[in-house]
């Protein structure tokens, strides 16, 4: 025991600046990783909702079949197998590609929760003001909310910052309570759907404030980087 | 995809069978691993709630800390670092290993699970409990922990999921399981791409009837709340 730890004394600062070097690898594929799984994420999460028959089904075989297979397997599919087939890659590639396509999956499916959460009524009030769906009801009701909505919804969008905030069906005061809703409200009913897809990605340890009040706490970055545990 | 799956000529029958024993091995190691989580889990969530400090301040150092670690470090130390303590008794095989290391992870993640569940039922069942002259501990275990349970059961659901995925992080120190089997075709037949896609498909198989638990469980155990 005390050898061990003459030993380590001893090997300390020597191997200090190598582990250092090698956490700033580390951090940089995470980035890397992170902006992949977020890009892709987006894809995913609007394939799964598009009304494309084929296109959901794409999408829910993507996110499917990666969630259903270790991280490890498909990083040794991509490394290995893919340069086997004549498709090489240095490794750090291979490893933010394929964290980040595993974590596409992961994403997509918080992303599509958040999109989820957003009531109907926010892109039929803004097909109805005359809005195409793609450049505008998409971009603002579902992409412009969906920040809030993904990330923490028990804060509600803060006044002033919903893009669509005349439309607001939202009571005053409610992002200040940030209270359970209660029985009757409208996001008690917009928000129970999504429960199970959220609390799929969510890590179990929020199962408490999923409970009390549906959407976790976390923001989809912190979910990413959990990788959904 | 043709030329693809050609390529399986001549393997496939032996794979299949190689392929199932491993998974067969994980399945195993997944439950053991499962099962030390769930009691580390349970001893841990209660000693974070428990209002004696010192306990709950080692279950809080535990939870941080083992949540903050990726699992292939703690397998690393189990396997690799700790026998070099110079004990005989931790010289142990990489199968323990395995099951210890994902144990110990799993540990800390339910913990924060079981709190949850057991802080997400109102306080007045707990105080209505003492008040009928129950003790603390039966209070626990007739009132609060089975209704703890139906919160608790979707996250662990998809906790085993996880696991399950987990375990093929043990292919690194050794452990004999699906991940290793499936690295030792690649390099034998020079076949990478169709073992580890094989791999993959067992991998699906197997979680695949877990996801659809963890969603039915969600529906059904989210319903009358």
């Amino acid at each position: 025991m005390l050898e061990f730890w003459a030993k380590f004394w001893e090997w300390l600062p020597e191997v200090l600046p190598v582990l250092w070097a090698a956490a700033g690898m580390t951090v940089r594929v995470t980035i890397g990783a992170l902006i992949v799984a977020l890009t892709l994420g987006l894809v995913v999460a609007l394939m799964r909702i598009s009304p494309l028959r084929p296109l959901r089904y794409i999408a829910l075989l993507y996110t499917d079949v990666l969630r259903g297979t270790p991280a490890l397997v498909q990083l040794f599919i991509i490394y290995f197998g893919l340069s086997d087939l004549g498709l090489e890659f240095d490794p750090v590639t291979a490893a933010i590609v394929g964290l980040g396509i595993n974590g596409a999956a992961y994403v997509g499916e918080i992303y599509r929760a958040g999109i989820e959460a957003i009531h109907r009524g926010q892109l039929e009030a803004a097909l109805s003001l005359g809005m195409t769906p793609m450049k505008d009801a998409l971009h603002r009701a579902a992409a412009g909310d969906q920040d809030h909505a993904a990330a923490p919804l028990q804060l509600r969008d803060p006044p002033g910052q919903g893009h669509l905030d005349h439309l607001d069906h939202r009571r005053p005061g409610d992002h200040v309570r940030g209270a359970a809703p209660r029985a009757g409200d409208v996001h008690a009913q917009h928000q129970r759907p999504d429960l199970p897809a959220l609390r799929a990605v969510l890590s179990g340890a929020d199962a408490a404030a999923v409970a009390r009040r549906g959407p976790p706490r976390k923001s989809p970055a912190t979910l990413a980087l959990t990788g959904g545990r | 995809v043709i030329d693809f799956l050609r390529g399986y000529e001549g393997y496939l029958g032996d794979w299949l069978v190689e392929m199932s024993v491993a998974s067969l091995r994980t399945l195993e190691l997944m439950l053991l691993a499962f099962c030390l989580a769930c009691a580390i889990g349970m001893v841990v969530a209660l000693l974070r709630i428990s209002r004696f400090a010192p306990a709950s301040a080692f279950a809080r150092l535990y939870i941080g800390f083992f949540r903050g670690v990726p699992v292939l470090v703690i397998l690393y130390w189990i396997y690799f670092a700790l026998p070099e303590m110079g004990y005989e008794f931790l010289v142990i095989s990489s199968y323990t290993a395995a099951v210890l290391g994902l144990g110990i992870h799993g540990g800390a993640f339910l913990a924060e699970v079981f709190r949850s569940g057991i802080e997400s039922l109102h306080r007045g069942q707990m105080e209505a409990a003492l008040s009928l002259g129950m003790t603390p501990a039966k209070a626990m275990s007739y009132i609060i922990l089975p209704q703890a349970l139906r919160v608790v059961v979707p996250p662990i659901t998809n906790y085993a999921v996880g696991l399950l995925k987990e375990t093929a992080l043990c292919s690194i120190i050794a452990a004999p399981e699906l991940m290793l089997r499936a690295k030792d075709l690649a390099s034998s037949s020079f076949l990478p791409m169709h073992a580890f896609v094989l791999a993959a498909v067992f991998y699906y198989v197997m979680s695949f009837p877990l996801m659809r638990a963890a969603e039915y469980l969600e529906v059904r155990m989210g319903r009358g709340r």
